[in-house]
Protein backbone atom coordinates (compact mmCIF):
# COMPACT_ATOMS: atom_id res chain seq x y z
CA UNK A 1 0.00 0.00 0.00
CA UNK A 2 1.36 3.60 -0.92
CA UNK A 3 0.46 4.48 2.73
CA UNK A 4 3.43 2.73 4.29
CA UNK A 5 6.18 4.37 4.71
CA UNK A 6 9.95 3.55 3.67
CA UNK A 7 11.87 1.37 6.03
CA UNK A 8 15.40 2.21 4.90
CA UNK A 9 17.47 5.26 4.51
CA UNK A 10 20.67 6.01 3.60
CA UNK A 11 21.46 7.47 7.05
CA UNK A 12 24.84 5.86 9.13
CA UNK A 13 23.77 4.09 12.14
CA UNK A 14 26.57 4.44 14.90
CA UNK A 15 30.35 5.67 13.82
CA UNK A 16 33.63 4.43 13.76
CA UNK A 17 35.96 5.04 16.57
CA UNK A 18 37.66 8.44 16.44
CA UNK A 19 40.53 8.35 14.21
CA UNK A 20 40.16 5.32 12.08
CA UNK A 21 39.53 5.56 8.20
CA UNK A 22 36.85 2.73 7.18
CA UNK A 23 38.69 0.85 4.50
CA UNK A 24 35.29 0.78 2.92
CA UNK A 25 33.07 4.04 1.73
CA UNK A 26 29.49 2.70 1.77
CA UNK A 27 27.72 4.19 4.72
CA UNK A 28 25.68 2.42 7.04
CA UNK A 29 21.40 2.49 6.43
CA UNK A 30 19.11 2.61 8.79
CA UNK A 31 16.69 0.36 8.71
CA UNK A 32 12.46 1.12 10.48
CA UNK A 33 12.23 -1.91 11.18
CA UNK A 34 9.05 -1.25 13.24
CA UNK A 35 7.34 -0.05 10.06
CA UNK A 36 7.59 -4.20 9.93
CA UNK A 37 5.72 -5.04 12.97
CA UNK A 38 2.87 -2.14 12.28
CA UNK A 39 2.20 -4.10 8.95
CA UNK A 40 2.48 -7.87 10.75
CA UNK A 41 -0.10 -6.21 13.34
CA UNK A 42 -2.32 -4.86 10.67
CA UNK A 43 -2.37 -8.50 9.14
CA UNK A 44 -3.06 -10.10 12.35
CA UNK A 45 -6.58 -7.58 12.40
CA UNK A 46 -6.94 -8.65 9.12
CA UNK A 47 -6.95 -12.11 9.48
CA UNK A 48 -9.29 -11.85 12.25
CA UNK A 49 -11.74 -9.85 10.09
CA UNK A 50 -11.82 -12.65 7.18
CA UNK A 51 -11.73 -15.41 9.18
CA UNK A 52 -15.04 -13.70 10.53
CA UNK A 53 -16.49 -13.22 7.40
CA UNK A 54 -16.00 -16.69 6.14
CA UNK A 55 -17.34 -17.89 9.18
CA UNK A 56 -20.44 -15.64 9.00
CA UNK A 57 -20.54 -16.64 5.15
CA UNK A 58 -20.54 -20.18 6.34
CA UNK A 59 -23.30 -19.77 8.23
CA UNK A 60 -25.60 -18.05 5.93
CA UNK A 61 -24.63 -20.65 3.51
CA UNK A 62 -25.87 -23.40 6.21
CA UNK A 63 -29.35 -21.41 6.91
CA UNK A 64 -29.73 -21.21 3.19
CA UNK A 65 -29.49 -25.00 2.69
CA UNK A 66 -31.87 -25.14 5.43
CA UNK A 67 -34.31 -23.35 4.21
CA UNK A 68 -34.13 -24.71 0.74
CA UNK A 69 -34.95 -28.16 2.94
CA UNK A 70 -37.77 -26.83 4.41
CA UNK A 71 -39.19 -25.49 0.93
CA UNK A 72 -38.35 -28.71 -0.40
CA UNK A 73 -40.57 -30.89 2.35
CA UNK A 74 -43.06 -28.04 1.88
CA UNK A 75 -43.31 -28.61 -1.98
CA UNK A 76 -43.52 -32.27 -1.47
CA UNK A 77 -46.07 -32.18 1.09
CA UNK A 78 -48.31 -30.23 -1.06
CA UNK A 79 -47.66 -31.24 -4.12
CA UNK A 80 -45.95 -34.20 -4.04
CA UNK A 81 -42.55 -33.06 -5.74
CA UNK A 82 -39.92 -31.11 -5.12
CA UNK A 83 -37.45 -28.48 -6.59
CA UNK A 84 -34.65 -30.86 -7.45
CA UNK B 1 15.91 -21.65 -0.95
CA UNK B 2 14.25 -18.01 -1.38
CA UNK B 3 16.42 -14.93 -2.23
CA UNK B 4 15.51 -13.68 0.85
CA UNK B 5 16.85 -16.80 3.10
CA UNK B 6 19.52 -16.43 0.77
CA UNK B 7 20.65 -12.35 1.37
CA UNK B 8 20.14 -13.38 5.19
CA UNK B 9 23.05 -16.59 5.02
CA UNK B 10 25.07 -14.79 2.69
CA UNK B 11 25.39 -11.95 5.19
CA UNK B 12 25.76 -13.66 8.34
CA UNK B 13 28.87 -15.73 5.88
CA UNK B 14 30.48 -12.29 5.17
CA UNK B 15 29.97 -11.80 9.02
CA UNK B 16 31.72 -15.43 9.25
CA UNK B 17 34.25 -14.25 6.51
CA UNK B 18 35.45 -10.82 8.17
CA UNK B 19 36.46 -12.92 11.66
CA UNK B 20 38.25 -15.33 9.44
CA UNK B 21 39.91 -12.60 7.44
CA UNK B 22 40.90 -11.17 11.09
CA UNK B 23 42.37 -14.38 12.41
CA UNK B 24 44.04 -15.12 9.34
CA UNK B 25 46.17 -12.10 9.13
CA UNK B 26 46.07 -11.50 12.94
CA UNK B 27 49.79 -10.79 13.47
CA UNK B 28 49.41 -7.60 11.64
CA UNK B 29 46.25 -6.66 12.50
CA UNK B 30 45.85 -3.50 14.98
CA UNK B 31 43.01 -2.85 17.16
CA UNK B 32 41.54 -0.09 14.04
CA UNK B 33 42.09 -3.09 11.88
CA UNK B 34 39.80 -5.00 13.89
CA UNK B 35 37.34 -2.33 14.39
CA UNK B 36 37.28 -1.32 10.29
CA UNK B 37 36.86 -4.85 9.76
CA UNK B 38 33.78 -5.30 12.30
CA UNK B 39 31.64 -1.88 11.09
CA UNK B 40 32.56 -3.14 7.25
CA UNK B 41 30.62 -6.34 8.00
CA UNK B 42 28.30 -4.65 10.04
CA UNK B 43 27.55 -1.98 7.36
CA UNK B 44 27.27 -4.46 4.84
CA UNK B 45 24.69 -6.29 7.13
CA UNK B 46 22.86 -3.04 7.26
CA UNK B 47 22.56 -2.86 3.32
CA UNK B 48 21.57 -6.79 3.25
CA UNK B 49 18.88 -6.14 6.16
CA UNK B 50 17.08 -3.04 4.18
CA UNK B 51 16.63 -5.00 0.85
CA UNK B 52 15.77 -8.05 2.97
CA UNK B 53 13.26 -5.83 4.63
CA UNK B 54 11.88 -4.18 2.12
CA UNK B 55 10.93 -7.65 0.10
CA UNK B 56 9.53 -8.82 3.33
CA UNK B 57 7.16 -5.25 3.15
CA UNK B 58 5.87 -6.25 0.03
CA UNK B 59 4.93 -9.94 0.34
CA UNK B 60 3.17 -8.40 3.65
CA UNK B 61 1.37 -5.86 1.06
CA UNK B 62 0.18 -9.09 -1.07
CA UNK B 63 -0.81 -11.02 1.90
CA UNK B 64 -2.92 -7.68 3.24
CA UNK B 65 -4.68 -7.65 -0.49
CA UNK B 66 -5.34 -11.25 -0.35
CA UNK B 67 -7.01 -11.07 3.55
CA UNK B 68 -9.10 -7.84 1.92
CA UNK B 69 -9.99 -10.00 -0.75
CA UNK B 70 -11.47 -13.27 0.70
CA UNK B 71 -12.69 -10.74 3.57
CA UNK B 72 -14.70 -8.65 1.20
CA UNK B 73 -15.58 -11.47 -0.91
CA UNK B 74 -16.68 -14.03 1.80
CA UNK B 75 -19.20 -11.07 2.78
CA UNK B 76 -20.24 -11.03 -0.53
CA UNK B 77 -21.34 -14.83 -1.04
CA UNK B 78 -18.97 -14.51 -3.99
CA UNK B 79 -16.44 -17.25 -1.78
CA UNK B 80 -17.13 -21.20 -1.00
CA UNK B 81 -16.33 -22.58 2.39
CA UNK B 82 -14.57 -24.64 0.84
CA UNK B 83 -12.35 -22.38 -1.26
CA UNK B 84 -12.13 -19.88 1.65
CA UNK B 85 -10.72 -22.63 3.96
CA UNK B 86 -7.90 -23.53 1.15
CA UNK B 87 -7.17 -19.46 0.80
CA UNK B 88 -6.62 -18.46 4.43
CA UNK B 89 -4.98 -21.99 5.12
CA UNK B 90 -1.74 -20.70 2.44
CA UNK B 91 -2.23 -16.89 3.99
CA UNK B 92 -1.48 -18.40 7.13
CA UNK B 93 1.36 -20.38 6.26
CA UNK B 94 2.54 -17.57 3.90
CA UNK B 95 2.16 -15.53 7.04
CA UNK B 96 4.20 -17.72 9.49
CA UNK B 97 6.75 -17.68 6.74
CA UNK B 98 7.08 -13.34 6.75
CA UNK B 99 7.16 -13.30 10.42
CA UNK B 100 10.24 -15.76 10.96
CA UNK B 101 11.56 -13.66 8.13
CA UNK B 102 10.69 -10.63 9.68
CA UNK B 103 12.60 -12.11 13.32
CA UNK B 104 15.76 -12.82 11.29
CA UNK B 105 16.54 -9.47 9.79
CA UNK B 106 15.51 -7.95 12.96
CA UNK B 107 18.43 -10.14 14.58
CA UNK B 108 20.59 -9.78 12.02
CA UNK B 109 19.78 -5.64 12.44
CA UNK B 110 20.29 -5.83 15.95
CA UNK B 111 23.76 -7.07 15.71
CA UNK B 112 24.57 -4.84 12.86
CA UNK B 113 24.08 -1.95 15.24
CA UNK B 114 25.29 -3.35 17.96
CA UNK B 115 28.56 -3.66 16.04
CA UNK B 116 28.71 -0.28 14.85
CA UNK B 117 27.46 1.24 17.69
CA UNK B 118 29.93 -0.88 20.43
CA UNK B 119 32.87 -1.87 17.82
CA UNK B 120 35.01 -2.03 20.53
CA UNK B 121 33.23 -4.17 22.48
CA UNK B 122 32.77 -6.56 19.30
CA UNK B 123 36.13 -6.69 18.78
CA UNK B 124 36.98 -7.61 22.66
CA UNK B 125 34.52 -10.42 22.47
CA UNK B 126 35.87 -11.38 19.04
CA UNK B 127 39.23 -11.52 20.61
CA UNK B 128 37.84 -13.63 23.39
CA UNK B 129 36.36 -16.38 20.79
CA UNK B 130 40.01 -16.56 19.43
CA UNK B 131 42.45 -16.22 21.77
CA UNK B 132 45.20 -16.76 19.18
CA UNK B 133 44.21 -13.31 17.67
CA UNK B 134 46.36 -11.74 20.67
CA UNK B 135 49.37 -12.62 19.86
Amino acid sequence: MSDVAPIASGAPVGSLPRGVVPKHTMQPRKVELGVLSAHEQNLADLFRDAENAVVAAGQAEQQRDALYATADEALAAKYGVSHE
Amino acid sequence: MSDLTSMILRAQDEQRTAEDAARLSAPAMTAEDYDSAITGSATRQTHAVAAEAEEIADAFRVLDAELRAIRDEAKAGRLSRADAVDRLKVARSTYAILKRRHQQVSDLYRSAERALTNTSDVREEMLAKYPALRK
